[in-house]
């Protein structure tokens, strides 16, 4: 089956010449149709930018500078959103592309209340669909995210930041995307709304099969829903694997640490950890693999050479416990790669 | 409640939002019911909850930038108002909020130098006032919070930074103001796990050091059992429980806040997708007031009773309440 989408060797760039700020870097994954593809990683590692840069919308002095963007959309020729014109992307971005942006408690227009905004897209989507009909399916959809539909005549500023993130995803969710792009967007939701949001998503999801990228700080929200994970750091894909994989043998020494440094709610009280050191200066990024100043397994090689994204197993040969499905395992670490020695 | 040097303290606050449009049927919106709290020094409380359950409103009600509709407000005793001259600027030295998005509540024409040298100039916190004073402080203040260099953060305008980074120079603002107490909505929501324990760990270290008060608003359960002495827990505008961290998330009262700690996501479970218990439910209705308990439409063990009264306090271990006829024990 082709891929959705098809990212390959993405940079991205906020500035010009001596403040240049390399925000992504040689990002490559793909999305394959009724997929959900999670992007995991620390702050400012880059995450939005990649999104959107798929979406073409990178702001202030955000620019593509290599790569490519591939989209195979329904009864079309694959074009390159990094490389097409605004009025092609454009097509794109409304019909078949729909984004949650991390800042969706910001988004909406403050002078319409809930049920307007949400009857206006509606009508722009389906122009055929009649002032009744408009009506059902915005109840509905807030319905769906758990706000009751008479709040729909609420302002954005009378509404919770949970609620309003949720508006934003039964917004993306109303217009039959193929790929739907959420950047954090339950960072408002208690668990149980969250649940209740995930689990509506992928109803959705089967019936209609678009396919997700799912941005989130929370590697555990994203083992529990997406089907693979990329794992990123300082900009670049440094591991990608299918979730549950990746939840029980992280390879990558920087995925080993955000996966043990989550508190538990239930059970003995351990002592976190976290992972030593300070985030990485993206305007001077040391010289080989970006995570060596705070990598316990670093060795002398990681300081002079940059590992690629390359498939790999563990050194000492051994497979997760689900053998055959490390195969779609890559991982950006000499500690992996035939250079590099085992520990 | 608890024992300890009290400086904020809600008793009994309210707050119903009135729409000057009239669509919400009879009197209004009921956001916050009864709110009673204690901030105490050198203590962290932990504000969980449902989404739209009155968190946020709560905080701001505490910060004064809400007038609450009846009950008290009091900092170390006085009432609280904030409406004379000069009276924010004075009630804001003692209590800082830091507010819930991240995205709205940096002023975009402003420099995040700006943003950080107006609360220390203000407050009187910059040293000599010199300009290179205050850089070095601000920079001080923005490593801190992991935004390493702080120099290089200076000059950047809020719209460049990403969420969690816009999120950390807010945080950076309200210690800047050196707060009696903070009340932090959801501070560190867009945070990944390594900084986010960074983060809290700073806040732990100054609530000792500085002999802080914190009120922690988050979704985050699991570091609420790590961070907090107490935990509060909010459904439909009431608290509904209240007691040590450890008891609220290792022994729960409340079918709520049962179900809030059992959702908590574990990847252990996923192995076992789409078995998950749903729990969906009618969101509680804020513009009507029920009779009875207000999660009794959802509850599994709701009774006739229930539906009928409203559940007072019961405190079946020492410090750890509940509302919820569950535990009237003459019943039992
Ligand atoms: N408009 C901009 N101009 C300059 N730098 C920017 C701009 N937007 C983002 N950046 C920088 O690019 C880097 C990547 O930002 P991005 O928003 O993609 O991070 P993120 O991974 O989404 O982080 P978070 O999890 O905190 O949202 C950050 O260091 C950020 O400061
Ligand atoms: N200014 C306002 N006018 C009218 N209603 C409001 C206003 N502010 C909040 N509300 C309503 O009050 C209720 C409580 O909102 P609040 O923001 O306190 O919830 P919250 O617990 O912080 O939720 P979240 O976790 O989603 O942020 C919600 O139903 C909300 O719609
Ligand atoms: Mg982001
Ligand atoms: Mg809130």
């Amino acid at each position: 089956m082709t891929a959705l989408l098809e990212v390959r060797d993405l940079d991205v760039s906020y500035g010009h010449g001596e403040d240049t700020l390399h925000a992504v870097r040689g990002a490559s994954f793909s999305l394959r149709r009724g997929e959900i593809v999670g992007v995991a990683g620390e702050s400012g590692c880059g995450k939005s930018t990649l999104a959107f840069a798929i979406a073409r919308l990178l702001r202030g002095s955000g620019h593509v500078e290599g790569g490519e963007i591939l989209w195979s959309g329904r009864d079309r020729e694959p074009i390159d959103l990094a490389t097409a014109d605004d009025e092609s992307v454009r097509r794109v971005r409304w019909s078949d592309i729909s984004i949650v942006m991390q800042s969706a408690m910001n988004a909406m227009n403050p002078v319409l209340s809930l049920r307007s905004q949400i009857g206006d897209v509606i009508k722009a989507h389906d122009p055929a669909a009649g002032r009744r009909e408009r009506g059902r399916r915005v109840g509905e959809l807030l319905e769906m995210v758990g706000i009751p539909s008479a709040r729909g005549r609420a302002f954005p500023h009378e509404l919770s930041g949970g609620m309003r993130q949720r508006a934003m995803i039964a917004l993306a969710l109303a217009l039959s995307p193929q790929l739907v792009i959420l950047d954090e967007p339950t960072t408002a939701l208690d668990v149980v709304m969250q649940r209740q949001v995930l689990s509506e998503l992928k109803r959705l999801q089967a019936d209609l099969g678009f396919a997700v990228l799912f941005i989130t700080h929370d590697l555990s929200l994203l083992v529990e829903i997406a089907d693979r994970i990329l794992v990123m750091y300082a900009g670049t894909v440094v591991e990608r694997a299918d979730a549950l994989d990746l939840y029980r043998a992280p390879f990558h020494p920087y995925s080993r640490g955000l996966l043990t440094s989550f508190p538990k709610v239930t059970g003995v009280r351990a002592e976190l950890t976290g992972i030593p050191g300070t985030p990485p200066d993206l305007r001077g990024l040391p010289d080989g693999c970006p995570f060596h100043p705070r990598c316990a397994s670093a060795m002398d090689e990681c300081k002079r050479e940059t590992p690629a994204l390359v498939p790999r197993r563990r050194p000492d040969g051994e497979a997760t416990p689900d053998g055959e499905a490390t195969q779609s395992r890559d991982v950006a670490c000499l500690l992996y790669q035939p250079t590099g020695r085992a520990q | 409640m608890s024992s300890g040097e009290v400086v904020l303290r809600a008793e009994s606050v309210s707050k119903t939002f009135r729409a000057g449009r009239g669509f919400f049927r009879g009197g209004g919106l009921h956001a916050v019911s009864g709110f009673s709290l204690d901030l105490v020094r050198e203590r962290v409380v932990a504000l969980v909850g449902e989404s739209g359950s009155g968190k946020s409103t709560a905080a701001r009600l505490l910060a004064g930038l809400y007038a609450p509709t009846s009950g008290a407000i009091t900092l170390a005793g006085r009432r609280v108002s904030v409406r004379a001259p000069g009276a924010r600027r004075r009630y804001a030295s003692h209590v800082q909020i830091v507010l819930q998005d991240p995205f709205s509540s940096l002023n975009a024409s402003y420099s995040i130098r700006h943003h950080l040298a107006r609360p220390l100039l203000l407050h009187g916190n910059a040293g000599s006032g010199k300009r290179a004073d205050v850089e070095a402080r601000s920079a001080a203040l923005l490593e801190e919070v992991s935004l390493t260099p702080g120099r290089d953060f200076l000059d950047r305008y809020p719209h460049e930074l990403s969420g969690g980074q816009r999120q950390r120079v807010s945080i950076a603002r309200a210690l800047a103001v050196r707060p009696e107490v903070m009340l932090a909505d959801e501070p560190v929501s867009m945070l990944d796990v390594s900084i986010r324990l960074g983060i809290l760990r700073l806040l732990g270290r100054l609530t000792a050091e500085r002999r802080l008060a914190l009120l922690y608003i988050t979704h985050d359960i699991a570091s609420a059992r790590y961070f907090a002495t107490e935990i509060a827990v909010m459904y439909a505008g009431e608290m509904v429980e209240y007691g040590p961290s450890e008891d609220v998330t290792q022994a729960p009262l409340h079918p709520y806040s049962r179900l809030l700690v059992s959702t908590v996501p574990d990847p252990d479970r996923a192995a076992g997708r789409g078995s998950d218990t749903l729990v969906r439910g009618e969101p509680p209705d804020l513009t009507r007031r029920l009779a009875g308990c207000t999660f009794a439409p959802r509850c599994p063990f709701a009774m006739d009773r229930c539906r009928q009264q409203a559940p007072p306090r019961f405190e079946p271990s020492g410090g750890h309440w509940v509302r919820c006829w569950l535990f009237d024990e003459q019943e039992a």
